[in-house]
């Protein structure tokens, strides 16, 4: 469903991210992982067009999106759900949702969707006329996810959903995304929470500064020693 | 007041015919700053919506106000067109005119620092400011040229209060835009992109808006509203003016600041207030003053309420 072929991503003179390729098969969750700095979110920018692509080859579901502004990408599937969750903090819970499904034009698919969003997540109906701004971490994050699902996502990205939440909010936003996996939804998932993040995926791409430096089967990469010494801070 | 009081001879008496004319005066002078202020408030509001969307003030926009008070003054002197195809008019032009600062100012620009956008608008301004001087200058040798009011000294009469027929028309005129302004904000989905993109650019590029072209819209709305600011400010003043577009930068700015930068309802709570301050300040002191006793209340203003009248606290947006 994507394929990326030697992306580096550059800002002015430094590249964050060098040579990096990898793919996304439909129905898969893939996950990078990685340290602070190791250019996961600046990969999935580059993705979604939010940063220019400096040099490599971007396909999703066969068309080529290495110069397509973000707008369209959107527009083709390709949903980024960004890190911070970048809500509209004025508007109601609803109108986030709504902004979501901002490119369709089907009333009745809209509105069947934001009820199987708000059935999803049950915290988002109870505040569906409250100011996205007023509410907590938790409810923020399902709301960010909920908006990426409102826009039909053929691969939805997720930057970090874990991140800045209690560790009770972090097992739900897991427990989310294994929901999603289970409905067939092709993920690609970044986390610092490299652990949670090999258990919940299909396959995963570790990065260090900028380059994948090694890339599996999620399960067998969990056992892999050096990364769990590396990455997972277990011997 | 009984009839024979104002013939009344006692000085007692003379004292509350002062007192009833003084307060006569002050109402009427408020009412007419309070409709008057309207078009403050459609400078204003171009401003605001730049300024809310792209966080970059709008220099230019006085050359929309000028350019749209003379497409007016040529189709209301020169052309006799009436008055609701003259506004179209001087809004077009206006608009006409925000699509150059989109294309000339913003969009080459819009990686550079945001300074580097405001600076360009800064270019614009002064430079079609001169080249029209130079234009005008060729065609009239004087400061102003008569702007044909067709509202000119017709008015309704409340009692003793007067309410100008041609005030009436711009507060009518400026009320309808700004509710379809709310319209279009709240109500479309045009409206909803654009408060995507007042929050932050990315979320509209996430969503799927296409947001070079609402930021476009963005421009050739804020700069019809400038026109029609243009047109209803020469017809009031029976008057258009080469640098009609350098006074309507300073009172639009000031009204947008004095209500709180970045909300339309600031934006319209400045623009009033600014109206009755003018000619109150010209009333109870003297015309000469006047400017320098509106910069002393903008002043006092930011120091009681630095986020302005209507404006929200920085805490509160956070």
């Amino acid at each position: 469903m994507l394929d990326v072929t030697n992306l580096t991503v550059s800002y002015g003179a430094i590249s964050a991210v060098r040579n990096v390729s990898l793919t996304v098969k439909a129905g898969e969750v893939v996950t990078l992982i990685g340290a602070n700095g190791a250019g996961k979110t600046s990969i999935v920018k580059a993705l979604s067009g939010l940063v220019p692509k400096a040099s490599g080859a971007t396909k999703f579901r066969d068309t080529d999106i290495s110069s397509l502004p973000a707008h369209e990408i959107t527009r083709l599937g390709l949903v980024h759900v960004p890190e911070g969750r970048k809500l509209v903090p004025s508007m109601s819970v609803e109108e986030n949702l709504i902004c979501g499904a901002y490119c369709r034009t089907d009333k009745q698919g809209i509105a069947d969707d934001l009820d199987a969003v708000m059935a999803r997540f049950p915290r988002l109906r109870e505040r569906r006329h409250q100011l996205a701004g007023t509410m907590s971490g938790g409810e923020r994050q399902m709301l960010a996810i909920g908006r990426g699902l409102m826009a039909k996502p053929e691969l939805l990205i997720l930057d970090e959903p874990s991140l800045g939440l209690a560790p009770l909010l972090v097992e739900e936003v897991f427990n989310i995304i294994a929901g999603l996996k289970q409905e067939g939804k092709t993920i690609l998932l970044i986390e610092q929470n490299a652990l949670e993040a090999l258990n919940s995926s299909d396959r995963a791409y570790v990065l260090r500064v900028g380059e994948v430096v090694m890339s599996g089967q999620s399960d067998k990469l969990a056992e892999d020693p050096e990364l769990r010494r590396a990455y997972l801070g277990v011997n | 007041m009984p009839p024979d009081a104002l013939l009344s001879p006692t000085p007692h008496m003379r004292g509350v015919d002062q007192m009833y004319f003084f307060a006569l005066d002050l109402t009427q002078t408020t009412i007419d700053g309070l409709l008057f202020g309207s078009t403050y408030a459609l400078v204003a509001i171009g401003f605001t919506l730049i300024w809310g969307l792209l966080r970059i003030l709008n220099l230019a926009h006085g050359v929309t106000v000028m350019v749209g008070m003379f497409a007016g003054m040529l189709s209301a002197s020169i052309l006799g067109l009436p008055f609701y195809v003259g506004i179209l008019i001087a809004m077009s032009s206006g608009a006409f005119i925000g699509f150059l600062i989109d294309r000339i100012c913003y969009r080459p620009l819009r990686n550079a620092h945001e300074l580097v956008p405001m600076i360009a608008t800064l270019g614009f301004w002064i430079l079609i400011e001169e080249v029209f001087i130079k234009i005008y200058s060729h065609f009239w040798f004087r400061d102003y040229v008569p702007f044909a009011n067709p509202f000119d000294g017709i008015g309704i009469d409340i009692g003793e209060i007067r309410l100008r027929t041609d005030y009436l028309v711009t507060l009518a005129v400026a009320a309808l835009l700004v509710v379809a302004l709310y319209f279009l904000i709240y109500r479309t989905r045009l409206g909803l992109a654009m408060r995507m993109i007042a929050e932050d650019h990315d979320i509209g590029n996430l969503m799927g808006v296409p947001v070079g072209k609402v930021l476009t819209i963005a421009f050739l709305l804020s700069a019809a509203y400038g026109g029609a600011a243009g047109y209803l400010l020469g017809m009031t003043a029976n008057l258009a003016g080469p640098y009609a577009g350098s006074q309507a930068v300073v009172k639009g700015l000031f009204s947008m600041i004095l209500g709180g930068a970045g909300s339309i309802p600031g934006a319209i709570v400045g623009g009033l207030t600014l109206g009755v301050l003018e000619l109150q300040s010209s009333f109870l002191f003297s015309f000469a003053y006047r400017d320098a006793i509106v910069m002393l209340a903008l002043f006092i203003v930011l120091i009681v309420r630095p986020q302005g009248l209507a404006g929200k606290r920085m805490a509160d947006r956070i």
